[in-house]
């Protein structure tokens, strides 16, 4: 029997009388590749960011590892998330924004800090302040921050926004990669086709609600 | 009917947004209201429309904030567009050329109506609501007319002619503010800086011109605003001597231009690079090896938490500030001590330590204005980020895994930061004390302990403590003080999710307590005891004279807000919804 890592039900989210998701249910199983696609505005950000805790449902439950997310616990645990706005320090170069993030709980350290900068294929001695990326490095530094604590469940907005053709193709072998060490990866995206030879599964958020594809 | 598409047209929608005008509205209705109550006190006489009018602007501060309210609308602008990537959308469909054409006159001129509006509105309500006859002869012994000359004949005479040249003048003033504001962020992309430097400026070149007279007197902008409340009109005797009054405008205009032509290069606005960062980006190889600023601090401990905290809320940039708001203040009242020198003649009191560099300190600290206007101010900006997360906090407090330990230590950094930042201004001070001349010491100046008042401290302080308890007991009222303000900023941040609101809002409230001080001369005093400023000096504002047995006030009114505010900042953190935020805002 395999595993389920996360568990939705029942969720719910209005902003000011926008009900952005209505009763939406969702599993994943360890080791899936999961997309969810939709317009944009569609609530994929919104929930994606219920699923890791930095939202929070108007109703409904989410269990990330057996936790029940905002009850037993703030954020679920041995999870790695990375948003569409990468969340950088544009001020500060690829390595030091990893490394001070690092510094907050300590499970990645230099050496798997550069490891994964290279794996992304950046250069973990590239010293330019991260306002000199493209938006393509910008992304591909938010997967490395995803990926460096090394966790079991991985949650990405829009990975492959700005990525070049080659970038996709290797961020498509690094999913694969994490999906053949066991990891669960949940991702999203605006373009159907893309996603269709990425994951295992893949779903639509249609007006609040999410209908498997395929 | 088809609407006719048009760059200008755009400018002008966003320039005058609804929100920041109202804003400004309010603000200047409050700076001119405490004008309003200035004058109530000072001039109780029977004063025509322009009296009242021309006493409401010289009595308030309005005219010493120009500069800042007319950037306001939309001197920042450029800093937006080029952070927000809305530039690249703006340059699809016209050319750059005419962007920057439509910007720079569209913020010209918005900048110049917002700081002419307020003073409109209140030749209206003056006009309306005033029924005594022009130019009564008591008014004339109060500090509020021209003296003499041009300018007094055409008071007397052609009241409307001098508010409407007035009114011109500020116009321009605000025009040319604006404008060098939009053009300082072509040299530092920042907002903070295209909205302060027209401000700081003008009050350098103030006290040059006006205090040291370094400067010619028509560099004042007090001069060229015809302010009386800083600077003496009668200077100008002759209408030929008008023109001087449009030099400082113009030499403004001319240094914005100037910006526009040499920073304001496409590549330079497109590639999002000031002219520093283009000549670092060439000076420096791009993939040398790494200088990695590890640090030796255990990962997932606090220091370490606190370290990345400290790193991505601090910026170089605030040292330069801080070092300047000490080094100005620092040498304003240094120099204003030597004026005092002949005070201890005065108070007959004779010895080595007539006036000693803690006096700097004291009376810097203990000054209403440049405590809200400077020293608070800067502080509060310099904690203002911390609220909402940016998308790099947002992914540091997934990290920690609890938002209570992300507050707390968020909190902790609001507390050591203001404790810190008192500690660094009352020893920078002290350090220009004694650039400047005085001496070093470790007891009250013989002045000082003559009588507090003089250097902004209560009379009876140099007799019941020490000079080491005279100290720390303003170091400990500002350290709680700039905490429970900063706690308050970091609320209104979370509980509005947008930055700057609480920035705004609090400093609002400082400002405009100096005038509400003012107002509750007479009332309980519970009620004198609840301005912000009032909380923040030793002594109280106008007056001075906070009794002895109320020294704990102020100590208590910051506690209880502290008391209010630490569980009110964490229900509202632990409520919050990150929503998506970049760290460009």
């Amino acid at each position: 029997m395999t595993a389920q890592v996360v568990q939705a039900k029942n969720i719910c989210k209005t902003f000011k009388n926008n009900a952005v998701l209505k009763n939406v249910s969702f599993s994943a199983n360890k080791g899936e590749i999961i997309a969810i696609c939709g317009k944009n505005g569609s609530g994929k950000t919104v929930f994606v960011r219920i699923l890791c805790g930095l939202m929070k449902a108007d109703s409904g439950e989410v269990q990330v590892f057996g936790d029940q997310i905002g009850k037993n616990r703030e954020f679920p645990q041995s999870t790695g998330i990375h948003f569409e706005s990468s969340g950088l320090l544009l001020s500060e170069n690829g390595f030091e924004n990893l490394y001070l993030l690092s510094l907050i709980n300590g499970l990645a350290d230099t050496k798997a800090i550069r490891e994964m900068i290279s794996k992304v294929g950046l250069d973990p001695d590239d010293r330019r302040p991260v306002s000199a990326y493209s938006t393509g490095m910008r992304q591909r530094l938010g997967i490395a921050q995803a990926l460096m604590d090394k966790p079991e469940l991985i949650l990405l907005d829009e990975p492959v926004n700005g990525l070049d053709f080659a970038g996709q193709e290797e961020f498509r072998k690094l999913l694969q990669g994490l999906r053949n060490e066991g990891k669960t990866i949940i991702f999203t995206s605006h373009n159907k086709e893309e996603i269709e030879h990425l994951a295992d599964h893949a779903y639509e958020m249609v007006d609040g609600q999410l209908a498997l594809l395929s | 009917m088809e609407r006719k598409a048009s760059i200008w047209r755009e400018e002008f929608r966003r320039a005058l947004n609804p929100k920041r005008l109202g804003l400004l509205l309010l603000l200047s209705a409050i700076i001119l209201y405490i004008g309003w109550t200035g004058l109530q006190d000072r001039v109780p006489y029977e004063r025509s429309f322009i009296d009242n009018w021309y006493g409401i602007y010289n009595d308030s501060f309005y005219p010493q904030l120009l500069a800042l309210i007319a950037a306001f609308p939309f001197a920042d602008s450029l800093v937006l567009d080029r952070k927000q990537g809305y530039l690249n959308q703006v340059l699809a469909r016209t050319t750059y050329r005419k962007y920057l054409k439509a910007k720079a006159v569209v913020n010209a001129l918005v900048g110049g109506l917002v700081a002419v509006m307020p003073l409109l509105l209140t030749y209206l309500l003056s006009s309306l609501l005033t029924g005594n006859p022009l130019n009564h002869p008591s008014v004339d012994q109060m500090a509020l007319r021209p003296y003499s000359g041009f300018l007094r004949e055409l008071y007397f005479n052609q009241p409307d002619g001098f508010i409407w040249l007035v009114l011109g003048l500020c116009f321009l003033i605000g025009a040319s503010s604006a404008s060098l504001g939009l053009a300082a962020s072509l040299l530092v992309n920042n907002r903070f800086f295209a909205l302060g430097l027209p401000l700081v400026l003008f009050n350098v070149l103030q006290y040059f011109a006006e205090r040291t007279r370094i400067l010619p007197d028509f560099l004042s902008p007090s001069y060229s605003l015809l302010n009386k409340s800083y600077s003496d009109i009668q200077l100008i005797q002759t209408p030929q001597e008008i023109p001087k009054l449009f030099i400082l405008p113009g030499l403004v205009f001319l240094l914005a231009i100037l910006g526009f032509v040499f920073l304001g290069k496409r590549e330079m606005v497109t590639e999002n690079k000031t002219i520093f960062e283009s000549f670092k980006s060439k000076s420096e190889p791009k993939a040398k090896a790494i200088n990695a600023k590890v640090v030796n601090l255990k990962a997932g401990k606090f220091p370490a938490r606190f370290y990345s905290l400290f790193k991505r809320s601090f910026k170089p940039a605030y040292l330069l500030i801080l070092v300047l708001i000490i080094f100005g203040t620092g040498f304003f009242f240094s120099r204003f001590l030597s004026n005092q020198g002949d005070l201890s003649l005065i108070l007959g009191v004779t010895g080595d330590n007539l006036v000693n560099a803690w006096d700097v300190v004291f009376i810097a600290l203990g000054n209403p204005w440049v405590m809200s206007l400077l020293i608070a101010n800067s502080y509060l900006i310099f904690v203002s980020s911390l609220q909402p997360e940016t998308g790099f906090g947002q992914i540091s407090l997934f990290r920690l895994g609890s938002r209570k330990k992300n507050w707390l230590i968020q909190i902790l950094y609001l507390f050591f930061s203001a404790v810190f930042y008192v500690f660094v201004v009352m020893l920078g001070l002290y350090l220009v004390g004694i650039i400047n001349g005085y001496p070093p010491a470790s007891q009250w100046s013989a002045t000082t302990a003559f009588g507090g008042t003089w250097v902004n401290i209560p009379h009876w302080l140099p007799h019941e403590t020490s000079l080491a308890g005279g100290l720390a007991m303003i170091f400990v009222l500002l350290s709680l003080g700039f905490f429970a303000m900063g706690l308050m900023i970091y609320t209104i941040n979370t509980i509005v999710n947008r930055r700057l609101i609480g920035y705004l809002i609090v400093e609002l409230f400082l400002l405009s307590s100096i005038g509400l001080a003012h107002g509750l001369i007479h009332k309980a005093a519970w009620l004198q005891a609840l301005p912000l400023i009032q909380n923040l000096l030793l002594s109280l504002t106008p007056y001075g004279g906070r009794e002895i047995g109320m020294i704990w006030q102020p100590y208590i009114y910051w506690l209880l807000v502290l008391v209010i505010l630490i569980p009110l900042s964490l229900y509202f953190y632990r409520k919050q919804d990150f929503a998506v935020k970049t760290d460009e805002e």
